[in-house]
């Protein structure tokens, strides 16, 4: 097992991928110091939507409504919010998705679009001892990003924004770990795409599109507001929304309920891969 | 008593409603080189996908190294493969894809990697990337991978494909020496039939995933050469003639209707003249001699009327 670890990282450190996820790393730390606020990939905050909401249901005018939204939208920040941006950095993860889709990417799929797997299975290893080393080097690598995102952003924002909009690394560290069984959840679910077609192009084509067309179904049915048990638990555990509040608002309650998801999503998915996996036919 | 290195009891592979492997019972001995002979589609790559575990088996069992089921995993080591075309990651180096491998198989050892480069002729080539080779140094690359790590068995699927003659020969020769001086065991496929015979000692007949015959070289020589082929509804009285009357033993009973008669020492018209005066009915007596091929479609028509 490892073995297979150690082969991955002799090539993945020989190719492009790796430097440029760190890469993005470093540049979204550095856009969202120089910015002061953190960005989103293709997700909505819905708070902002309620807000806009709340604006666009007042007596005034459409042009006043949209000034308004607007101006909400860019006032100035209070002392206390200036202080959030490292967890408001932090609670905006789920742009790493995006970088963990692209190291399952070269990790897994690489192997099976290249068909270079047949080559380890048929005279090296078996699947089981194949499939605990992509598992441990993805999740290591998912923990890897998710700390070193932490990291660089605090050592980032301290250079550029000094004290100001900055907290302590230990509130950050504990914002990070409290989003580990959320953001392995998603590598599993990734993983079971991988194992499950084995193909570069459709995981690429699944991971990308799902991920945007469940955001979209989600935020259509909060903004419609017609199930209001749904509105509800969108607005604490859609994705986005789970990894700000855990981030900057953690509650027990919150917490423990996405922790539980996380970890049953992680062994659920994790479960199926192997499945998938072990009676697969390798082409 | 020659060591098994792979015993096959029952083996077959389907895919849903189609059987490409059936009931295949084979042995492989230690040394051997053993080669498939089969159409495309036959069975053979499938055969070679069960035993290397890239495919489920869909019934019988099989004894890898005299191990069998989850035991078999323990071995893999042991052995190399090229199953269809060789595959390696397009933008690595010659020489990183076979490191690559080389971590994977906990090889300390690099020096391993310019061996099996240099066996394959490929070391000018070590730098250059996969995604850059030709089909033929693609084709080496691939049985580099295979030599890796000096395996006692080796399973090659048409690994002369895409090769110049020359190398196709000098592919041979390494494959004949690497038998004889570290007693590695081949399993072979080719369409090639021809190269096999030359290296080759036992041969696989495969055809629509049945094993139509396992034979050896000296058996196969001997079903080959060249016979005078007697057709008759009593090969009893045929055989006991042969023997009494012209005083021939060196023949074959093939079947019910056929006999062949590899000594040449008697003309086949002075066969035919004492036979039928002694009142044997004889269809056809004629003279054979059969190429690989030849030999290959007489065994492919039979399973065909069978």
């Amino acid at each position: 097992m490892l073995n297979i670890i150690k082969s991955d990282l002799f090539r993945l450190f020989r190719s492009k991928g790796i430097y440029i996820i760190f890469f993005v790393l470093l540049l979204m730390a550095v856009l969202s110091a120089i910015a002061k606020e953190p960005g989103n990939i293709g997700t909505v905050n819905i708070s902002a939507i309620e807000e806009m909401d709340d604006i666009s249901n007042s007596t005034e005018s459409e042009d006043e409504n949209i000034a308004a939204a607007l101006g909400h939208l860019n006032e100035q920040k209070t002392d206390e919010e200036k202080h959030i941006l490292s967890l408001e950095f932090i609670g905006t993860n789920m742009n790493l998705y995006y970088l963990i889709l692209f190291v399952v990417s070269i990790v897994l799929t690489a192997d099976f679009s290249n068909k270079t797997i047949k080559n380890t299975l048929s005279s090296i290893t078996s699947k089981r001892t194949y499939f605990f080393g992509k598992l441990i080097l993805i999740a290591s690598i998912t923990l890897l990003l998710l700390f070193a995102n932490t990291l660089v952003f605090y050592i980032v924002n301290l250079i550029i924004n000094s004290e100001v909009y900055h907290c302590s690394l230990r509130r950050m560290l504990k914002a990070t770990i409290l989003q580990i069984p959320i953001m392995l959840g998603l590598t599993s679910l990734l993983m079971l795409i991988a194992f499950f077609f084995k193909n570069s192009a459709i995981y690429n084509g699944i991971s990308i599109a799902g991920i945007a067309t469940l955001q979209f179904i989600l935020l259509i049915i909060f903004a419609t507001k017609k199930v209001h048990f749904l509105d509800t638990f969108i607005k604490k555990y859609e994705l986005q929304q789970a990894l700000y509040q855990l981030a900057v608002a953690p509650e027990t309650f919150h917490t423990v309920v996405c922790t539980v998801i996380g970890t049953a999503f992680t062994i659920i998915s994790l479960v199926l891969s192997y499945r998938v996996f072990q009676h697969s036919e390798i082409k | 008593m020659k060591e098994n290195i792979l015993v096959t009891r029952g083996l077959s592979k389907k895919y849903r409603n189609f059987t490409a492997l059936e009931s295949a019972d084979i042995t492989v001995h230690k040394g051997d080189i053993y080669a498939l002979i089969g159409r495309n589609g036959a069975g053979k790559t499938t055969l070679m996908k069960v035993i290397s575990g890239l495919t489920e088996k869909s019934g019988g069992e099989f004894e890898l190294f005299s191990k069998k089921g989850s035991d078999i995993e323990s071995e893999k080591n042991r052995i190399g493969c090229l199953i269809e075309n060789p595959s390696f990651f397009e933008k690595l180096t010659v020489y990183n894809n076979l490191r690559y491998y080389a971590v994977q198989k906990g090889i300390t050892d690099m020096k391993q990697i310019d061996e099996v480069l240099d066996m394959v002729k490929l070391t000018d080539a070590r730098n250059k990337k996969f995604k850059n080779l030709s089909l033929g140094m693609k084709q080496r690359l691939g049985i580099a991978f295979a030599f890796m790590d000096n395996p006692d068995l080796v399973i090659l699927d048409e690994p002369i494909n895409g090769l110049d003659p020359i190398g196709i020969s000098e592919l041979r020769d390494t494959f004949s020496r690497m038998n004889r001086e570290k007693d590695i065991t081949f399993i072979i496929s080719s369409h090639i039939l021809s190269e096999l015979y030359l290296i080759a000692n036992r041969f696989l007949f495969i055809e629509k995933g049945k094993v139509i015959k396992e034979i050896t070289r000296s058996e196969l020589d001997r079903e080959c050469m060249r016979c005078t082929v007697i057709k008759t509804s009593n090969n009893k009285k045929a055989a006991a003639m042969l023997e009494e009357i012209l005083s021939i033993n060196d023949y074959k009973v093939i079947d019910n209707s056929e006999i062949r008669i590899y000594d040449d020492s008697i003309r086949p018209e002075v066969i035919n003249f004492t036979l039928v005066k002694n009142g044997l009915d004889i269809s056809a007596l004629y003279e054979s001699g059969i190429t690989l091929e030849e030999y290959f479609k007489s065994l492919i028509g039979g399973s065909d009327n069978a």
